[in-house]
This record gives structure tokens, C-alpha cells and sequence, in this order.
């Protein structure tokens, strides 16, 4: 049953001075961070962490939604303009919106990407209110047991779903979970991977992980590039009205565009660890198969850039489905989202949405806003977008440094964690460096505790013996998941990654 | 890097192995997750190994890491010094570092260091007014 009443209270409540201030300066990051190569929203989230510990609850979480949102969108900027994309998932984006930028048609391509993203979004945020619910009605039937199994199902996904490096994903979700053990026990007082030492006891905190995992191992990624800028050299000159949306343009892309990207990217959303670069290129390769003229694509469709740019922005509204009802993260971001309600004390899961509605509410809110925000935004700040992307690298990561750092000190007051935000950062950029991914890194440290209790938990009601996970339906039905999850994703993958080789 | 990962994952198992399996028949204890952990590790680990999978890039001299691992001693330094000697003068260091190491050759030495005298500078305050100022977080002064 979705709650209007508290849907509307939600909007209300956005629409506070302190919260939309919250709300514009989330979405200012997330177009920035979103759209300059080398940074994400993931990054822009990583950094917003440590200060959340001083934000009241509802202004962080609009402030992520804003960031969130805005960022998914951004990458399409440069994507189409210098044909980098700042986002893995604009990739596709670019394949279509430079071609049109090359014989004068930028101002298009933006405005499509602008008018896609914002029907992705909004509509995404709109099946998230009607599904979330449901689900969080299903998640409340569920036992320890179907817990756990849900749990190995997302962390089985995140691993797999890596195309052509299944092997590097499962050994970068195991490192995750490795990291996860480090310090006490959750079930009895025992210290755990300490070394002998009393510091580590605490283990490896949240924000240093991810401030590791993302700030630092792309600040040494970005050091061994040195000096060597975007080379940009070409101006930018649009004026406004170039970017308002064309309503004959919109009608000749047809809603059928729109709503399969919509539905590809809010489904995929949802899956854990899938992330945009899969959903955009399904929605690419989907509008290619129906489109009357597949030989355009490649050579600067505006069909290409509406499914590709519908699907990135309707991830936003899939990936909090599982972390509102299961708690379960659907992507890195909502993993940190995850972060912003542990560090407010607050308990994800089933509950969340019928016990705290009062700050979920604002959060779809400021997704729903966002959305609409994006074209608004090109139309008064597109002429300036590519001055943005010329900041100097020296300028920018300087002060990301400086932010990431004293981000992992402040977190605990520790400089231990400080050095720990640095051993994972290094970690994470020799996995980089090596092909391996570090999104699974992530969810593996998050869900591992998760998936410790609830294994072990399960075990003690059953006396020892694993057939607990075989005895319930939902348990089994996510198992079933599990083993159909890595032959498509995972061996199917490997044959014919083989065969295109040979 | 699959060595690397064979050699940690066994210092993580010898740890592991200090730690009680079953508390009591039954009751799993803190040593069964790491353990199953380790055991998936080394089996994709042997995978890895036994594949020689191509395309692991081989670590072809030091070359590469030469700035990173600058890099990564400049973070070290920052972190050993910045609750002893106070968060100004270390960010201030630490910032003008990081910004040299982005310099672009060429162009007097004046301007080669001023540039990022400025940056660090900024990147200080910046650092200071959000930390502190705006959002009332203490900062380290030094334990002078």
C-alpha cells in the first residue's frame, strides 16, 4: 500500500529551507563530480561520508539523493562534448553523442541526454514508491536462513556479473569480505586479524575503506598519469535556448524508448554490483535490435543517446529498492547510502520503510526533483559545462587529497584509520592496475558481516547442519538464483569470451 | 599479483586458525566464515594460477609505480604527522606535494612553485573551513 500522505509529507519536507539548500548543493556535486573524468558521484558520496556524523539524517540523505541522481546524468556531458565519458556508464553516450557534436549537432545530443535522464529518473522514482513497499511486505516473511541465502545470491551476482573477468570479481568480493572480519567478532568477544595489536581490535571502519577504495586508489591512479591533462582545445559556443528540449525532436523517439530503458535500467538497478555500464549497454543494444535503422547507431542516433541515458538515470530508483527492503545494496552508491543510515544509528531493512518512512520520504523526493532538475540545469549552466572540465588536475586532486584524508581521520579521530584509508587505497589501485574490479570490494566489506550472522545464526538453530538453507522455499528459490546467475553471467560468459578469442 | 594473493591469503589463514571453529558442537564460532573465506580463495587463486590467465599484467620493471609510490610515502608521512604536529603545517606540506606532483614541465622555477604554494594554500583552507568551520570538527593542533 504506498503511503501518499507520506510521500507528500516527504515532499514538504524537501522543500525546507536547510533541506533543499541540502538538496541543490548534493546535485551542484553530483553534475560536477559526475562529469569530469576521473571522478563519480561514487567519489563525490566517499567524501560527503565523514561529514555526514555532523548532518542531521534527512539533509544527508537528500544531499546523497541529489549527488546521486545528478551524477549518473553528468557523465553524458563530457561524453558527448570531448567524447570522454566521466562516468563508466555514459560509455555509450558518447558512442552516439560526439558523432552528433562532430557535425554540429552537441546542443541536440545534450538535450536529449537531459530529457531521457529526466524521464528515467522520474519514472524510476515512481516504481520505486510503488515497489518498495511490496517488497518490504515480501522481506518481512523472511527468516535467517532465506536471509543468508539472499545475501550469498547478491554477493554471487556482484562477483559474476563482471564480463570476462568472473575469477577477478569472486577474488575481489573475497578480499571485501576478508576486509570485513578484520576486528571484533559480532557474536562472541574475540578479536579477530589483529596482529597483536590493540588498535586494530576496532578493525577496518566504513569511511576508511571506502575513502580507500575510491578517493585514494584514484588519486595514485591520477599521480601516475602526472602531468597529462584532456588535452581540451575546442570551445564550447551554445547559447541557452540551444538546449530547451523540442518537443517534435522528443515525439519522434517515441515513448517505447523511453519506457524499455526505463524498465532495463530500474531492473537492472536493483541486481547488486550490476551498476550503469550494464544497464546502458542492454538498453543500447535492446533500441538497436528494434530500431528501423540499426546502421545509424555508432554514427550518432539521438535513439541511441534516449535509451542509453533513460537507463543510467533509472538506476537510481532500482538500486534502492534491496538496501530500503532488504538492506542489501544494489550498486556502490547505495552501499554508502547504507553507510549515511549506520552512521545516523539507523537499522536498514523491511522495517525501515514502515518504522522511519518520515526520512525515506524525503529521500524519494529529492530523487523525483533531481530528475526534473537536470534539464533546468543544462539550460542555465550548459554554456559553461566545458569550462569545468578544464579545472587543473594539480587544483583538483590536491584537494581531494587534503578532503579524503582528514574525511578518514575525522570518522574515529584515528590516525590508524588514516593508514588503513591508505592500505586500502593501495590495495584497490593495485587491483585496478591488474584488471581486477573494486566495486565488489565494497559490497563483499558490507554485506560480509551480514552474511556472517546470518550464516552462523542459521547454523546454531539448525544444530550444526547445513540443510537449514534447503528446508525453506524463499532459501531455495534464491540458491536456485545463485547457480542461474553464474552459468549466464558466469560460465556462459567464459565459453564465449573463448570462442571469440579463438 | 595471483602470488601476492597466495602468500596473503596464508597469513590470513594461519591467523584464522587461532580462532575456535565451534564454541560448542553446533555452534559455529568465530573461525568458520574466514575459513570458508580462505578456502574459496585459494580455490580461485588455483584457478588463477593453473590458467596463467594472459591478460594479468605483468609488472614489467618498477617504472610505472615510480610517482605513486611517491605518492603513496607522502600520504604515509601526512598520516604519521598529522595528529603529532597539528593539521596546518602538515596539510600545508602534504597538499603542496600533492600538487607538485601534478606540475606541468616547462616555465620558470619561481612559477613552478608558486603554483602549487597557491594550491596548497587553498586546499588548506578549503580543508579548514569545511572541516571546522562549517561543520565544527575538531581538528588536530599538535600535542605541543
Amino acid at each position: 500500500m504506498i503511503d501518499i500522505a507520506g510521500i507528500i509529507g516527504g515532499f514538504i519536507t524537501l522543500f525546507q529551507p536547510t533541506v533543499i539548500v541540502s538538496l541543490l548543493i548534493g546535485f551542484s556535486i553530483g553534475i560536477f563530480f559526475g562529469m569530469m573524468p576521473g571522478l563519480t558521484a561514487t567519489l563525490a558520496i566517499a567524501l560527503l561520508l565523514p561529514f555526514t556524523f555532523v548532518m542531521d539524517v534527512i539533509p544527508a540523505l537528500v544531499t546523497t539523493m541529489g549527488i546521486f541522481m545528478a551524477g549518473m546524468y553528468a557523465g553524458s556531458i563530457t561524453a558527448t562534448t570531448i567524447n570522454i565519458p566521466g562516468a563508466p556508464g555514459a560509455m555509450m553516450t558518447g558512442l552516439e553523442g560526439y558523432p552528433m557534436m562532430q557535425r554540429g549537432e552537441g546542443a541536440k545530443a545534450l538535450r536529449i541526454a537531459a530529457f531521457a535522464s529526466l524521464i528515467g529518473g522520474v519514472i524510476s522514482v515512481l516504481m520505486l514508491m510503488v515497489i518498495a513497499p511490496l517488497i518490504a511486505k515480501v522481506a518481512l516473511e523472511i527468516r535467517t536462513p532465506d536471509r543468508f541465502s539472499l545475501i550469498l545470491l547478491a554477493l554471487v551476482i556482484v562477483s559474476v556479473i563482471q564480463r570476462g573477468a568472473v575469477v577477478k570479481g569472486i577474488i575481489a568480493t573475497v578480499i571485501g569480505l576478508m576486509f570485513a572480519t578484520v576486528g571484533m567478532d559480532m557474536m562472541e568477544p574475540i578479536a579477530r586479524f589483529h596482529f597483536g595489536t590493540e588498535e586494530l581490535t576496532a578493525g577496518l571502519t566504513l569511511i576508511p575503506v571506502i575513502i580507500g577504495i575510491f578517493a585514494i586508489s584514484e588519486l595514485l591512479a591520477q599521480v601516475e598519469m602526472g602531468s597529462k591533462g584532456l588535452g581540451i582545445t575546442q570551445k564550447l559556443k551554445l547559447r541557452r535556448k540551444d538546449f530547451i528540449a523540442r518537443t517534435r525532436e522528443l515525439k519522434e523517439l517515441g515513448w517505447k524508448t523511453y519506457a524499455k530503458g526505463t524498465l532495463i535500467g530500474h531492473l537492472i538497478g536493483a541486481l547488486p554490483g550490476a551498476g550503469a555500464s550494464v544497464a546502458t549497454f542492454l538498453s543500447y543494444a535492446e533500441a538497436k535490435r528494434v530500431s528501423k535503422h540499426p546502421e545509424r547507431y555508432g554514427k550518432g542516433t539521438p535513439e541511441g543517446i534516449a535509451a542509453t541515458e533513460t537507463a543510467n538515470n533509472a538506476i537510481c530508483g532500482g538500486a534502492l529498492v534491496p538496501v530500503l527492503t532488504f538492506g542489501i545494496p544494489g550498486d556502490a552508491t547505495t552501499a554508502m547510502v547504507l553507510g549515511v543510515f549506520l552512521i545516523q544509528g539507523i537499522v536498514p531493512g523491511p522495517l525501515l520503510l514502515v518504522k522511519e518512512f518520515h526520512l525515506i520520504a524525503p529521500m524519494y523526493a529529492a530523487l523525483f526533483v533531481s530528475a526534473l532538475l537536470i534539464p533546468v540545469a543544462l539550460v542555465i549552466f550548459g554554456p559553461y559545462y566545458l569550462w569545468l572540465v578544464r579545472v587543473n588536475r594539480a587544483v583538483l586532486y590536491s584537494f581531494i587529497a587534503v578532503i579524503a584524508m582528514v574525511g578518514a581521520y575525522v570518522a574515529s579521530f584515528s590516525s590508524l584509520q588514516m593508514g588503513l584509508a591508505l592500505f586500502t587505497g593501495v590495495v584497490a589501485y593495485f587491483f585496478r592496475k591488474q584488471g581486477y574490479p573494486i566495486i565488489p570490494i565494497l559490497m563483499g566489506y558490507i554485506l560480509g558481516p551480514l552474511a556472517e550472522v546470518f550464516l552462523r545464526r542459521s547454523l546454531i538453530l539448525s544444530g550444526g547442519s547445513p540443510l537449514i538453507f534447503f528446508m525453506s522455499v524463499p532459501s531455495v528459490i534464491f540458491l536456485v538464483l545463485a547457480v542461474v546467475f553464474v552459468y549466464f553471467l558466469g560460465m556462459r560468459q567464459r565459453r564465449e569470451h573463448l570462442m571469440h578469442k579463438s | 599479483m595471483a602470488v601476492v594473493l597466495l602468500i596473503g591469503t596464508t597469513v590470513y589463514f594461519v591467523e584464522a586458525l587461532k580462532l575456535p571453529v565451534f564454541v560448542t558442537p553446533g555452534k559455529p564460532g568465530a573461525g568458520v566464515f574466514p575459513l570458508m573465506l580462505v578456502a574459496v580463495m585459494y580455490i580461485v587463486v588455483s584457478v588463477t594460477l593453473v590458467r596463467g590467465i594472459k591478460q594479468e599484467k605483468k609488472l614489467l620493471g618498477w617504472g610505472y609505480l615510480k610517482i605513486p609510490a611517491i605518492a603513496v610515502g607522502l600520504i604515509g608521512i601526512y598520516v604519521g604527522t598529522f595528529y603529532r604536529l597539528g593539521y596546518f603545517g602538515t596539510t600545508l606540506l602534504f597538499s603542496f606535494s600533492i600538487a607538485l606532483l601534478f606540475r606541468e614541465s616547462g616555465g620558470s622555477r619561481v612559477k613552478m612553485l608558486v603554483f602549487p604554494l597557491i594550491i596548497a594554500v587553498g586546499a588548506t583552507l578549503t580543508g579548514y573551513l569545511l572541516f571546522q568551520v562549517i561543520f565544527d570538527i575538531r581538528l588536530p593542533t599538535g600535542v605541543w
